[in-house]
């Protein structure tokens, strides 16, 4: 009962009702590793790649979390708690841009008030929020996954990348 | 003192180029600070010994010591039991030290510098400083004539471990860097050097970017394939090829694309 009431007020630690809206104008980051930072600050197309086996591409919603609360997240699971990390802030607008070029057919459903894209069972959600313990913020690109063909992959990378629009902590 | 310099991965060829044309010598001081910044850690890298014919003899105690996992490490910089690559202006020099050290896994003519010996970092002795992306393309990249900067950061990359970008991401698989060398030997006389992202997949990607709307992308695939992506600013090529059919396919453009670069 006692860990019952621990749990609870853990919980409401958390922001409440602060869920990602995903609106087209809201930023997902993207941790970017020092070697993907080119000359002039650009961020090569390698940041937006899913990992062998992912099911979405990691990112995190700075509606839902300042980015200095991300990149502390991102400093303490991937840069062992030390040094400067980059994120990458892109647009849900130029993650579904990305996604039609590649030809995934993303579209805004008014019905469930949600982006969501084409597959073979029908339309699922584009952007899902899956916060972590210790990640409120943790989203996933769903379409953007190990399963799509490398081609598709490579060419929504390309035009994720490339733009300056790093921001670094 | 032996006419002796010890010398660090790629800087080789260019040594010996320099020497040939008369611009450096074997005893010169430049390598006592590449001794220097050695220490550093970044530059644990298997050692390549450069020696001239006429200082074999007087040099071998040195170079025992430096290649072989004996007490007498002569020089300070070497590491005990570290791999060794030695490079000699002829075969007969090197022989003798060769056979003491490992055998020699290849020798290669290179009529602008006569006999070269290249020994491959050997394999029964790894060490941690090593990458196997590295050790398994030794004599490619001794070839490649890629600049230090380069070198060193494709050794960078190469030392990147599983899960460097999180669970499930893949160091540099060595087909891959095979792959981009034996590219980068069809066109290096046409490029300019490339900037270099290891993938999740453990591909390696060359890319030449001028600006947002000029571009090329290559990630080189382990099975001599490449995804390729060509931005000209006014149009757009995406795909995959095999090396040849891409090289080709560059040649008809005169290798522009290989030219950019940022800033230019």
């Amino acid at each position: 009962m006692a860990s019952k009431k621990k749990r609870t007020k853990k919980q409401s630690s958390i922001p409440a009702g602060l869920l990602p809206s995903f609106k087209a104008n809201n930023e997902l980051a993207r941790y970017v590793d020092p070697d993907e930072l080119k000359n002039g600050g650009r961020v090569s197309s390698g940041a937006f790649l899913p990992n062998p086996g992912d099911t979405y591409l990691s990112v995190n919603s700075t509606e839902v979390e300042s980015l200095h609360d991300i990149q502390a997240y991102y400093r303490t699971t991937l840069h062992k708690g030390v040094g400067p990390v980059i994120a990458a802030c892109r647009k849900i607008s130029d993650y579904n841009n990305a996604g039609n070029f590649a030809g995934i057919s993303i579209t805004f459903s008014n019905s469930n008030n949600a982006w969501e894209y084409g597959t073979s069972q029908g339309p699922k959600p584009a952007y899902k929020h899956r916060r972590t313990p210790i990640s409120y913020s943790h989203c996933g690109v769903e379409y953007i996954n190990d399963n799509l063909n490398q081609l598709a992959l490579k060419k929504i990378s390309r035009r994720l990348a490339g733009k300056i629009l790093k921001r670094r902590a | 003192m032996p006419e002796l310099r010890t010398e660090i991965g790629m800087l080789a060829e260019r040594y010996l180029q320099a020497m040939n044309e008369g611009q450096a010598s074997f005893g010169e001081t430049a390598t006592d600070q590449q001794r220097t910044t050695r220490t550093e850690g970044e530059y644990r890298l298997p050692g390549l010994c450069m020696v001239s014919s006429s200082a074999v003899e007087a040099a071998t105690d040195v170079i025992f010591g430096a290649s072989l996992e004996t007490n007498a490490l002569h020089d300070p910089f070497w590491s005990e039991g570290q791999n060794i690559q030695i490079i000699a202006t002829d075969r007969t020099s090197i022989d003798p030290i060769a056979t003491q050290i490992d055998k020699v896994l290849a020798y290669q003519d290179l009529p602008e510098f006569g006999n070269i010996i290249f020994l491959k970092p050997a394999a029964s002795k790894p060490t941690e400083a090593v990458p196997e992306a590295i050790v398994q393309n030794w004599q490619f990249l001794a070839n490649a004539g890629l600049s230090e900067k380069v070198y060193l950061f494709l050794l960078r990359l190469a030392k990147k471990e599983p899960g460097w970008r999180g669970e499930g991401s893949q160091p540099l698989d060595y087909r891959s860097l095979a792959n981009f060398l034996r590219f980068w030997r069809s066109v290096r006389e046409h490029a300019v050097e490339p900037e270099f992202v290891l993938v999740p997949s453990g591909n390696l990607q060359a890319e030449w970017y001028k600006d947002d709307d000029q571009f090329v992308e290559l990630e080189f695939q382990q099975d001599n394939r490449c995804l390729f992506g060509l931005f000209d600013g006014e149009s757009v090529l995406e795909g995959a090829a095999d090396v040849q059919e891409l090289l080709a396919f560059l040649s008809a453009r005169n290798f522009e694309p290989l030219k950019w670069s940022y800033g230019e």
